[in-house]
């Protein structure tokens, strides 16, 4: 019941931090938050109601599409940044 | 179970950090103890293999990535970053109870069974055939956003 509780305190705390702060880094710490709440109840169903290990199989997709995502997220911030750089007055909706 | 609990409580103390410090630096560094704290739990629960890919994926590309992304762009000397808004923070705290008052009033108590263990076995076994096309997807389309990230970040020569 600990992973249940564990699962609800990161989900909570991803939602929280995704309107509190509104910076794109902060954002993605927030998807990494809600991502790790989705592992880890799949990882309680998987272990405690359904006795599958498909849940787990589905808990090692969901990290690896996870470091995809974060891998294509900054280069599209460090690539915003460096364009910011050539001209001060871009903002985001011009890419 | 006792060595569970203190990672629990070391995982609820580095998430608390990770909002309230106002280094982005800092935050990094708690998410990354965060991640190997959390790699601990799933050893805890039998689950080597997950701890390893989290230790490996997470704690080893995702945070030391973000920590050099925003290295490279300087954004700890940026001050909007850690921008503080109380409005947003209003809206965050009305969301988060709602969206806790949902799940707390969904707990399937009713469906709860004694814990089994999953022998890596079975999982690499499951890896290798129900999965294994899935298993080839996903490692084509990381290597494909690889490259497109290095590709975005790079720029293409004309």
């Amino acid at each position: 019941m600990n992973i249940f509780y564990l699962s609800t305190y990161f989900f909570s705390l991803g939602i929280f931090i995704f309107f509190a702060r509104t910076s794109f880094i902060m954002m993605l710490i927030a998807l990494e938050f809600l991502i790790i709440s989705a592992t880890l109840l799949l990882v309680y169903f998987s272990l405690y109601v359904t006795h599958n290990p498909e849940g787990i199989v589905a808990t090692f997709f969901i990290i690896l599409i996870g470091a995809i995502k974060a891998a294509l997220g900054l280069s599209f911030f460090i690539k915003f940044n460096s364009l910011k750089n050539e001209d001060q007055n871009l903002i985001l909706e011009d890419i | 179970m006792g060595s569970m609990f203190v990672f629990l409580i070391l995982i609820i103390i580095l998430s608390l950090l990770s909002i309230f410090l106002n280094n982005i630096i800092y935050i990094v560094l708690s998410l990354i103890g965060l991640f190997f704290n959390l790699a601990f739990i799933y050893m805890s629960l039998d689950l080597e293999f997950l701890g390893i890919v989290q230790l490996m994926v997470n704690m080893g590309g995702v945070v030391v990535l973000i920590l050099f992304s925003i290295l490279l762009t300087d954004q700890e000397k940026n001050p909007k970053l850690l921008k503080k808004n109380k409005k947003n923070y209003l809206l965050a705290t009305i969301a988060t109870s709602f969206f806790l008052f949902i799940i707390m009033k969904s707990i399937p108590e009713h469906t709860l069974k004694e814990k089994v263990e999953i022998p890596l076995t079975v999982l690499t076994k499951y890896l290798i055939t129900n999965f294994l096309l899935s298993f080839e997807l996903a490692s084509f389309v990381l290597l494909g956003v690889l490259i497109l990230a290095v590709t975005l970040v790079r720029g293409v020569k004309s």
